[in-house]
């Protein structure tokens, strides 16, 4: 699957996994064409499930992945097995619509 | 019953007109169902089921089966398991029966299973790798009020994972033979290896 956003400062939801998946982000491109440097990061954002030790667990945002690129720089990354556990969101340093992510990715056993 | 089927083994799901034999020291296997006494398979009906859950780091969650609907709420059912389990290869999961009791243990006390000690982390434990989804290993056998099956669950990694559960539930409706000629058919099947004997966990811990 491949999902395109258009980056501003607020997080943008790329993706949820169903809770019987894992996410695997395979690609990333990010094309800055905007005319400042930018600073993206993958979050994945979970609750994880109650335990004997904690049975009210709260929401966690790990980041998965952060990447600078400069202005009017694309980036393309390959083969990034990344792995996600419940919903993937991007953030950006930078509000521009000249930004823009696109990630492949897949649901995996 | 919990079984794990060896490499070249397969589970092999009850089939109409199977029979089947829950073996205990016991009178009754479980309050429903009479010990050492035939039943018939009638039918079945396959239903496919799968859970997640994320582990945090080095914790543990303790899920009985009972809770999750793998046990039948009807005295005439009976429910075949096969279990394949999918995500993070890391994850270790200990059967326990009843739920504050491990399962699969040595007979000494220090190599009783404990997932917070790396020595003996690794007694009595599933992964995924045991059973994976593509070709479950585990059998669970589940009637309405046996004694609790539980899995421990513990993460033994330093980042949060997931773990997959997916259960072939093979429910099946069952009855006892009481035909004294089909009594003695069932008999001869047993001599000759054709029937399917379910074994109380109890016997499995001398």
């Amino acid at each position: 699957m491949i999902v395109t956003v258009t980056m501003d400062t607020t997080p943008k939801q790329v993706f949820t996994v169903p809770v019987v998946k894992i996410g695997k982000i395979k690609s990333i491109e990010i094309l800055n064409g905007s005319s400042s440097d930018v600073v993206i990061t993958i979050q994945d954002v979970y609750t994880p499930s109650p335990t004997d030790e904690n049975p009210s667990p709260t929401e966690k945002i790990i980041e998965r992945k952060v990447i600078k690129v400069l202005a009017g720089d694309d980036i393309s990354l390959d083969n990034q097995n990344i792995e996600v556990l419940g919903t993937c969101q991007i953030v950006s340093s930078v509000t521009d619509p000249n930004i823009k992510v696109t990630l492949t990715f897949d649901y995996v056993l | 019953m919990f079984r794990i089927y060896g490499k070249e083994e397969k589970i092999t799901l009850w089939k109409p007109g199977w029979i089947l034999r829950f073996i205990s020291e016991e009178r009754k296997y479980a309050p429903t169902i009479k010990a050492n006494t035939f039943y018939k398979v009638l039918r079945t009906q396959q239903i496919p089921y799968s859970i997640g859950y994320i582990i945090p780091a080095g914790d543990e969650k303790t899920i009985e089966l009972e809770d999750i609907g793998l046990y039948p709420t009807r005295p005439e059912s009976v429910y075949q398991i096969a279990v394949g389990i999918g995500g993070d290869e890391n994850i270790v999961v200990y059967p326990k029966i009843p739920e504050t009791d491990f399962f699969l243990r040595l007979e000494k006390s220090e190599y009783i299973p404990n997932p917070s000690i790396e020595d003996t982390r690794y007694i009595g434990e599933f992964t995924k790798t045991d059973s994976p989804v593509t070709e479950p290993k585990i059998e669970i056998v589940t009637v309405k009020d046996y004694e609790t099956i539980a899995f421990l669950i513990y993460n033994p990694t330093n980042e949060d994972r997931k773990i997959i559960f997916e259960f072939i539930v093979n429910r099946c409706l069952i009855k006892e033979v009481t035909e004294e000629d089909e009594i003695k058919r069932c008999n001869e099947m047993a001599k000759e290896g054709r029937v399917r004997d379910i074994i109380d966990y109890k016997l499995l811990r001398w």
